[in-house]
């Protein structure tokens, strides 16, 4: 029940600072991108705008987030309410992973114009969403700002979107396929019909990579919260 | 209901430990201060009574529990008013407050009937980014009541605000005692904690140097001095004498039976004059 107390705030919050408009906006500027794309290109487009921008996107948002909230010096209060830590991490990723799937959903409805499957499609997104929404949260808790966010997110975002990158170009080599990112890329390809049935292995390298980020950050964040003004405990 | 015994803690960065053998016990319905200056540290033990902190050695029992072994429950029953207010700037005052409130399963008091006594019910609609720091003082303040906790950390809760504001904050608190609250009181605000607390620890360098109420403190030391003031060749003079010695003194009977007494007052202890007696430190 707190869990989804959590969750509606932080979806209010979302829609307070400006989120989902930023998320429609992004969205639209990709619809009029894939208008333009020849028609032989529009599907693989599609899955590398997907896998890139609302798949990945949150990774950076829910930086951000983090990093408002503790100048704002909520985490004080994090720290002191009954939300569990678990359910701090879990709210915040599936808030944002909402706003992903969405924009993935209008950007194949209305950019593609064309059916299909819609539902592995949103699971799929929200799914890769929440891995890397976790993952940018546990980085986001080592920074000191936005600029020192941005730096150290770099290396371990390149190392999660070049595998699947490399896949979706073609590149085959099994280290590739244990990349949430390679995963990601194998659903939403499906989804659009460019990409093969994805295998049980798929879908259990997202399982996999939101335990351990769930796990993680479940240690991490009321660490990260005590450590804040500069008191180290 | 609060039992430390004990107690030591370092911070990994630290090369000493910042608090050094602290033991006290609250009762139920106490209003117990914590008066140091700053560093001396009174927030790290608040962190620690709120098991922010838990790395400790010794023993700290908050409501009957362990506080490094307490559950995200524990925090049901306790409300926390912090020194620097936290709140969502883009949020109103009523919508930071409900969505706090949301995370606690205990009934919610009345929200606007709190933020009326505290004098916000007009700007509760109102984004809390636009308020002056007295107003988000006591928008917290408001925050750590609604769910009823049985326990109350209140830092510095007055800072900041006005006269006026200042006493309905503290009237509040002495509200919450007589529901039988127990009131634990952070300040440097010698006023605030003589006013409102039961009893005070004075604190420094991370150790206990006193504990006592407040009267009992005022009275240590150095007896109470009375200073008259009384005309002298038209020019007025001051005299000082201890008020035991008062009735006997030679000196102050002339003056009184001359009629040329003009002031008299009673010097008695501060709060503040013990702790720098015991201490050698100022409370700023």
């Amino acid at each position: 029940m707190r869990f989804f107390s959590a969750l509606k705030g932080d979806i209010r919050y979302h829609i307070k600072y400006g989120f989902y408009f930023l998320y429609m906006f992004i969205s639209a500027l990709y619809i009029i991108g894939l208008f333009m794309c020849p028609y032989e290109y529009k599907g693989f487009a599609a899955s590398i705008i997907i896998l890139t921008d609302p798949a990945m996107l949150g990774s950076f948002f829910i930086g951000g987030i983090w990093l408002l909230e503790r100048q704002e010096g909520l985490h004080r209060f994090w720290g002191i309410s009954p939300l569990k830590p678990l359910e701090y991490v879990l709210s915040k990723a599936v808030s944002l992973a909402f706003i992903s799937a969405l924009s993935a959903v209008l950007i194949v409805a209305i950019g593609l114009q064309e059916t299909h499957n819609y539902l592995l499609l949103t699971a799929s997104v929200f799914m890769g969403s929440v891995v890397f929404n976790i993952i940018g949260l546990i980085i986001a808790s080592y920074a000191r700002s936005v600029n020192h966010y941005m730096l150290i997110a770099i290396p371990p975002v390149t190392l999660l979107t070049v595998p699947s990158l490399l896949t979706a170009f073609g590149s085959i080599h099994p280290l590739l396929e244990i990349s949430p990112g390679t995963a990601l890329w194998r659903m939403i390809g499906y989804s659009l019909g460019i990409a093969d049935t994805p295998v049980l292995w798929v879908w259990g390298v997202q399982v996999l990579f939101a335990a351990l980020g769930l796990y993680y950050a479940n240690c991490r964040i009321p660490a990260a919260m005590q450590t804040e003004g500069n008191q180290k405990a | 209901m609060i039992s430390v015994q004990d107690v030591y803690l370092k911070y990994p960065a630290a090369k000493d430990d910042t608090i050094q053998g602290i033991s006290f016990t609250v009762e139920q319905g106490e209003i117990f201060g914590f008066l140091g200056p700053s560093g001396a540290g009174k927030s790290t033990l608040q962190k620690i009574l709120t098991g922010v902190l838990r790395q400790y050695r010794g023993s700290v029992r908050v409501l009957d529990v362990e506080i490094n072994t307490r559950k995200s429950s524990f925090y049901e029953n306790i409300g926390v008013d912090f020194e620097f207010p936290n709140f969502y700037g883009k949020f109103t005052a009523l919508e930071n407050l409900r969505g706090f409130a949301s995370l606690y399963s205990a009934k919610i008091a009345d929200i606007m009937l709190l933020l009326e006594k505290v004098g916000l019910h007009h700007d509760a609609d109102k984004k809390v980014g636009k308020y002056s720091k007295g107003m988000k003082m006591r928008l917290g303040f408001v925050r750590c009541l609604m769910h009823n906790p049985k326990l109350l950390f209140l830092d510095e809760p007055t800072s900041g605000l006005d006269p006026a504001n200042a006493r309905v904050l503290k009237d509040m608190i002495l509200e919450e005692k007589t529901r039988g609250k127990t009131i634990i009181l952070t300040t440097h605000n010698m006023h605030d904690a003589e006013e409102l607390c039961d009893r005070v620890a004075f604190i420094v360098d991370g150790k206990i140097q006193a504990i006592d109420t407040p009267h009992a403190l005022r009275q240590s030391g150095d007896d109470t001095t009375v200073e008259y003031s009384f005309a002298k060749n038209r020019q007025e003079s001051k005299n000082i004498c201890l008020l035991s010695e008062l009735g006997a003194s030679e000196d102050f009977r002339t003056v009184l039976d001359a009629g040329t007494l003009t002031r008299i007052h009673s010097k008695e202890q501060t709060l503040e004059d013990v702790f720098i007696a015991l201490t050698g430190r100022s409370l700023q």
